[in-house]
């Protein structure tokens, strides 16, 4: 904690850089749109964006900063994504209660987790290389499970009031999803920051040998992470498949680059260095808020993904320029 | 060192399964093992192992890069536009892509060894970067001859031939273009890398930098160049795409990093290397080909084929990381 007082003066500028940097950038964004683009400030326009892009974008970008923050980079949440929206919507087109198909949807995205926890704890394969192979079966599933990638869509008979509820229920004007946003932040927040396993969880992350001899169960940690991240990823991908009545195959794979992009900001823009929940849903909301802005103000999808691409690149700039003084 | 089973299959375990392999096809479909369709199978991943070699000297050097894909698949816009739009000749098509290569290269270079930001995070901005920008010069369209512009006028210009050969032609009518630049450039990198005190230089550098720089060499240097020849090696791969496609195609770029990664990552599974190595990534992807080949030849539905690549590269990391000993 008193790493920033206890260096010299003249680097108190780049310390304070890394801790606002994020919100800085995030105020600049909205700063910016707000002034180019009359409708962005708007409680319409701002309620859009985070139900829109910004709810499901956090709750894999939450699955991510579980993985980042025990060292790993999980590139099969897009494939539990699929998986648990396959799953769920398999099931409530079968004529399965809505709540039996929320858990088979669950199932799946545990199933990816295991496969991952098997290959990463088990074989001892880095969650990188473990997550790819996952990525690549899981698209094979998905192709196989729907003749070589052809959308499911829920029968109109069986969209159900529970179906609904789930794709778009709200509980005291906010959606559903935005309190799945709030609890799940506010839970992996606190497992990271005050618990006993989140300590022992960012120790692996920092020093995976270091806390094997500590005798630390890595292995069991790195499990539970990987379980843990399926699960969460799998219950966007059920969010997701509720609200469009349909499976639609692949569709997860847009969350993975966001999710990692979002993930490591917010760890590199984090004084400490290390993932937290924070820094990743700021990540997330600046992403979502950019691509907002720049189609408001009538820029092209195009134009969109070199906007994200230079303001990642530019966050990352501003903050290792400052990091570098300071180290 | 006796050769223990252990051992052996450790070291030629996907060499074994390789031959296996084509021995199995060979036998299940003769016509397999005809010439041509040998070469087929090099012509059909030239372009993945290319893109995999230059990962394995960012890899070699301690680094990633996975802005590989994407750089191909602009590049090979880039092509596109300057010989349909920009009605070029094929020297220039050429020249601006291996620029644009190189220019994409130092700007990861100075993203990653100047400011000293992580190589993942650095290069997956430059792939957003890079895909964004790719459509930009054409809203977004695909080009092929006869495009019409976005202020209303026709692209005049039109693939070369002699562009298109770098795709399509067959040198004696029996070795396609592609590979045989595949094998240039991967022996050249490969003689360098296991070879010469340069290569030693990119290995220490990968397995220790600080001490490779306390022991007296360029460090900064040398990651600046392997991310020079990995977007220069990438870019050679965009224009071989382009040549073989004859457009600009705007999603022929998807799926390529990740190939070319399992590439790479397989590759550490060859010759029990246990650390990336050319030859390897090489093989690599000649396995995935084979594979995909073989059971395309024996009518398995190509839905398989993300199945295979992925039960390809967890079993080459079963054996790197489950039989290797343990390097705690």
């Amino acid at each position: 904690m008193s790493r920033a007082q206890a260096r010299p003066s003249r680097s108190i500028s780049a310390a304070e850089l890394l801790r606002f940097g994020l919100p800085a950038m995030l105020a600049l964004v909205l700063a910016v749109f707000s002034a180019l683009a009359p409708g962005f400030l708007t409680v319409a326009n701002v309620t859009g964006v985070l139900v829109n892009s910004v709810a499901l974008n956090a709750i894999v970008a939450l699955a991510m900063t579980l993985a980042v923050a025990s060292g790993g980079t999980d590139l099969s949440v897009g494939t539990a994504v699929d998986l648990g929206g396959l799953a769920f919507i398999a099931a409530v087109s079968a004529g399965q209660p809505v709540a039996l198909a929320v858990f088979f949807g669950l199932l799946a995205g545990i199933g990816t987790g295991l496969f991952n926890a098997l290959l990463i704890a088990r074989l001892g394969v880095t969650p990188f290389l473990a997550t790819l192979g996952t990525l690549f079966i899981g698209h094979s599933l998905q192709q196989l499970a729907t003749d070589g990638g052809n959308p499911v869509y829920v029968p109109a008979g069986r969209i159900t009031p529970a179906l609904a509820l789930i794709g778009h229920g709200s509980c005291l004007g906010i959606p559903l999803s935005l309190w799945l946003v709030l609890l799940l932040s506010t839970g992996i927040g606190l497992l990271l920051t005050r618990t006993r396993f989140g300590r022992e969880v960012l120790a692996v992350g920092i020093q995976a040998p270091a806390a094997l001899y500590s005798g630390l169960p890595v292995r069991r940690i790195l499990a539970l992470i990987s379980i843990a991240s399926g699960t969460i990823a799998a219950l966007a991908g059920i969010l997701l498949s509720a609200h469009v009545n349909a499976y639609v195959p692949y569709a997860g794979n847009a969350y993975l680059l966001d999710s990692i992009g979002a993930a490591f900001i917010g760890t590199a823009l984090s004084r400490t260095g290390r993932a937290n929940v924070p820094g990743t849903l700021l990540g997330v909301a600046l992403f979502g808020f950019m691509t907002n802005g720049l189609l408001l103000i009538g820029w092209n999808f195009y134009w969109q993904q070199v906007g994200t691409g230079v303001l990642i690149l530019l966050t990352l700039i501003l903050a290792f320029a400052g990091r570098e003084r300071v180290g | 060192m006796t050769l223990s089973p252990r051992r052996l299959a450790i070291d030629y375990g996907l060499l074994i399964l390789l031959a296996g392999l084509v021995a199995v096809f060979a036998v299940a479909e003769p016509a397999f093992l005809r010439v041509n369709n040998l070469f087929s199978i090099l012509q059909a991943v030239a372009i993945v192992a290319l893109l995999g070699v230059g990962v394995t000297v960012t890899m070699i050097a301690g680094g990633f890069d996975l802005s590989v894909g994407g750089l191909a698949a602009f590049v090979q816009m880039a092509a596109a536009y300057s010989l349909v739009v920009l009605d070029g000749s094929t020297g220039s098509a050429i020249l601006l892509c291996l620029g644009l290569g190189i220019l994409v290269g130092l700007g990861n270079a100075v993203l990653i060894v100047r400011l000293g930001i992580p190589d993942l995070l650095a290069t997956l901005g430059m792939l957003f970067l890079l895909a964004g920008l790719q459509l930009v010069p054409t809203g977004g369209r695909s080009i092929a001859p006869g495009l019409i512009l976005l202020d209303g006028s026709t692209a005049q210009g039109t693939f070369t031939d002699g562009f298109l050969a770098l795709g399509r032609h067959r040198v004696w009518d029996i070795l396609p273009v592609p590979v045989l630049v595949l094998a240039v450039v991967a022996a050249a990198l490969w003689l360098v890398m296991a070879w010469t005190r340069f290569g030693r230089v990119f290995y220490a550098i990968g397995g220790n930098e600080l001490a490779a720089r306390l022991a007296g060499a360029p460090t900064r240097l040398y990651r600046v160049a392997a991310y020079v020849i990995s977007a220069t090696v990438a870019s050679i791969g965009g224009i071989l795409l382009a040549a073989r496609i004859g457009r600009g195609d705007v999603s022929a770029g998807n799926g390529l990093m990740l190939d070319a990664v399992a590439a790479a990552l397989i590759g550490h599974a060859v010759l029990g290397a246990n650390r990336p190595n050319i030859l390897g990534t090489v093989v690599g992807a000649v396995f995935v080909g084979v594979l995909l080949n073989g059971l395309t030849m024996l009518n398995a539905p190509y839905y398989l084929q993300d199945l295979v690549k992925g039960a390809v590269l967890i079993g080459a990391l079963a054996v790197t990381y489950g039989l290797a000993p343990r390097r705690a």
